[in-house]
């Protein structure tokens, strides 16, 4: 339920922020610089310690969703649980897919086996930028049985 | 499978292992894999078994690393564990598999209990130990300029029973200035650093005793000196609250023979790599949630640093709004507004992979310039929520709401004024306290009356989540906790009262609280470092 605003998070920070006061509770950070966008949230409530939450669990267990929302819900920070829920819609579905980031194709994939299939990556794993692995990997010298060729099965004929 | 010992592995888990082989013929060559044992954003992790020359049987874990990992950083991971592992609580490595993008990492297998079992019956005894082995591996990786960046106890695996201790994954990790660690050097190159302002170049003080020769286990000669991609960019402030920005910054299709030669070129001479402040706007994060409720995160924008190098990063240059000056001040600084020349310049880039309820108040504030600090805070987070039985202690999805939740314990005006030693202006709308650590530790453990006077019953607590594990009571109605609960929270009480003594609960020295005070400075520069720590009267025996 909260509403990250500005900076980093969210799209429709740059799109909407027309500027104005910050809705209270409110935290605002910014560099001292002042050349970088401040980054601020509006929560519907500070966190507080609840000592009354259940050991080990988080004292903050209130941040969370476990809380009934409607208590607590602001006047004003309708908006925010709407958007919360779009996280944690994409937060799951990512999860399923297992989509992410490619470093060696520097690009995003929503699925990862197809992505690893793609004629695009299938390319980067052919190429010779493994040889710094390689070279690290051939310092090290290791003492399995069979190692490196050898023997095929007989592991399973040791008592 | 040969073996009985590790009878069942879902199905699930044995198509993995399947998988795996498959990618990895060799790997079938040598181990038996019994069971998957662990799986994060980054990797999957394996225990398998092979036979040693010697006719032993001997348990690895076999860390199999998402294929879409960049090789330079797989390399950094692996020349970490080479160089400063195997010793002083830090995980070894003893092999290295490779086929095409699939890289298997083998270390010795170590049992290990989750945190999140143990801690409601560790013994202050346990925890200062486990405090103490984890600052050793901290001073130890700090001395070769390593900054692991994600430290969290599911990276310093525990085994209880016969005391032993070993940090991990240095999948995050980073360089300092002066790092020991080839792959996790980091040249800034100076143009990058324009715009930082007020990005204090106060350095960390350097490591105080760097082992000079120690890591030549692996001659890399200088000019193979490859550049890690800036381990941890992102400027989203929750990483999964935004999709990794499309903006291509070169055509989308396939550029890795272009991009392979431009490495090539630039490997050539130590070159610049844009570790920290140039991380970038453009990069999106891949996370998910981990078993001990935190999410690591991480991204890299290889290429958007690279294009970085002559310029702004693309996606920055794209957010400022149509002609609103970048550089101009205005009146909001300090206040608690924002307007449209504020909030059209660029955002602040700073690394800050990790977990965010582990992160330091600097990287929370996108400090660009961190150091080793931020894993002493890290440790600090532990600390605390050893003292106080809770874990995961803090608990938040997004770096400000972490933020707020660290000025909950810390202060509000604490926590203002040390962002301000380094370069951050915080405003808060509200006023919070600092605690007293041991006031805070006590009653969270249930063994201090609440301000509003009652025992905080742990047991029964318990007894009140909602069906979803939830916990369900807000401060208002959790003020009146019903009859029932009180009569048999005081038919428990001296039972565990009886228990906590036997553990040491009812003596926690001062010191303890000292050190967990000076770990969680919320000033980088006069936070205690891991050697300092060590040295510290609450290990004075040790
Ligand atoms: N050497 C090891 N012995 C036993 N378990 C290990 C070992 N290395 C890793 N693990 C288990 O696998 C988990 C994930 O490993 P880690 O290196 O942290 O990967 P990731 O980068 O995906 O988090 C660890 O939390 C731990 O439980
Ligand atoms: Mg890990
Ligand atoms: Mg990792
Ligand atoms: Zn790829
Ligand atoms: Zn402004």
């Amino acid at each position: 339920k909260s509403h990250v605003n500005a900076g980093p998070a969210t799209k429709h920070a740059f799109r909407k922020c027309k500027g104005g006061r910050i809705s209270k509770p409110f935290i605002k950070v910014e560099d001292r610089s002042r050349h970088y966008r401040p980054i601020y949230l509006t929560m519907p409530k500070m966190p507080e310690i609840n000592v009354k939450t259940a050991p080990p669990y988080s004292p903050f267990c209130l941040e969370d969703k476990d809380t009934p929302v409607t208590k607590q819900r602001p006047h004003r920070g309708v908006k925010a649980s709407v958007s919360e829920e779009k996280i944690h819609g994409r937060k799951k579905n990512r999860d399923k897919k297992r989509g992410g980031f490619c470093e060696c194709c520097m690009m995003k994939y929503n699925q990862l086996s197809a992505h690893l299939q793609g004629d695009c990556h299938k390319a980067f794993s052919k190429t010779d930028e493994y040889a710094v692995v390689d070279r690290l990997a051939s310092a090290l010298h290791c003492d399995f049985l069979q190692f490196p060729t050898k023997v095929k099965r007989r592991k399973c004929s040791v008592s | 499978r040969s073996d009985g010992a590790h009878m069942k592995v879902s199905k699930d888990v044995q198509m993995d292992i399947e998988h795996l082989c498959k990618a990895v013929p060799q790997l079938a060559k040598v181990f038996n894999i019994l069971d998957k044992i662990g799986e994060g954003t980054f990797s999957s992790v394996y225990l398998g078994e092979a036979l040693m020359r010697d006719g032993r049987k001997e348990l690895f874990a076999l860390k199999h690393l998402i294929p879409t990992s960049h090789p330079t950083r797989i390399a950094a991971e692996l020349q970490c564990l080479t160089v400063a592992g195997g010793r002083e609580n830090v995980m070894g490595v003893r092999f290295c598999f490779r086929k095409d993008d699939h890289v298997v990492i083998v270390m010795p297998y170590m049992e290990h209990q989750p945190l999140v079992e143990v801690i409601g019956s560790l013994s202050f005894a346990e925890v200062r130990l486990y405090i103490y082995h984890l600052l050793k591996a901290l001073r130890h990786i700090h001395q070769f300029g390593i900054i692991h960046r994600d430290i969290k106890p599911n990276n310093f695996l525990y085994n209880r029973r016969s005391r032993v201790y070993a940090l991990v994954d240095f999948g995050l990790a980073q360089g300092t200035a002066d790092s020991q660690i080839e792959l996790l050097k980091v040249v800034r190159p100076r143009a990058l650093q324009k715009g930082g302002g007020s990005a204090s170049q106060r350095s960390r003080a350097p490591p105080k005793s760097v082992p000079k020769s120690t890591s030549t286990s692996l001659p890399v000669a200088p000019q193979q000196t490859a550049a890690l991609p800036p381990s941890s960019s992102s400027v989203s402030s929750s990483a999964s609250q935004r999709p990794p920005v499309k903006k291509a910054r070169l055509p989308t299709s396939c550029l890795h023979t272009a991009r392979s030669k431009d490495l090539g070129g630039l490997r050539k001479t130590p070159r610049p790599v844009f570790g920290e402040r140039n991380l970038n706007s453009c990069a999106p994060t891949p996370s998910a949630t981990t078993p001990d409720g935190g999410k690591a995160e991480d991204t890299l924008s290889w290429r958007g640093s690279m294009s970085r190098a002559s310029g702004r990063a693309p996606g920055a240059s794209q957010k400022p709004a149509k002609g609103v000056q970048p550089g101009l001040t205005c009146d909001c600084f300090l206040t608690d507004r924002v307007c449209n020349v504020c909030m059209s310049r660029k955002q602040q880039v700073a690394p800050r992979a990790g977990t965010p309820g582990f992160r330091a108040p600097e990287v929370l504030t996108k400090c660009p310039d961190q150091g080793t600090a931020i894993d002493v805070w890290s440790a600090g987070v532990i600390l605390l929520s050893l003292l106080s039985g809770r874990y995961p202690f803090f608990k938040a999805g997004d770096d400000l709401t972490a933020l707020a939740q660290i000025m909950t314990v810390r202060g509000s005006r604490e926590t203002i004024r040390a962002a301000k030693t380094f370069g951050k202006a915080v405003v808060c709308s509200q006023g919070l306290p600092p605690q007293d650590l041991r006031t805070l530790c006590e009653t969270l453990r249930g063994r201090r009356r609440t301000s509003t006077g009652e025992d905080v019953p742990p047991a029964l607590a318990c007894q009140n989540r909602s069906p979803d594990g939830g916990s369900t009571r807000g401060p208002a109605d959790s003020a009146e906790p019903t009859l029932q609960n009180q009569e048999s929270w005081s038919s428990v009480k001296p039972a565990l009262e009886a228990e906590e003594e036997e553990q040491g609960w009812d003596r926690v020295p001062d010191e303890a609280y000292h050190l967990l005070d000076r770990l969680l400075d919320l000033n980088p520069n006069s936070r205690i470092s891991a050697a300092e720590a060590l040295q510290h009267p609450l290990f004075k025996d040790l």
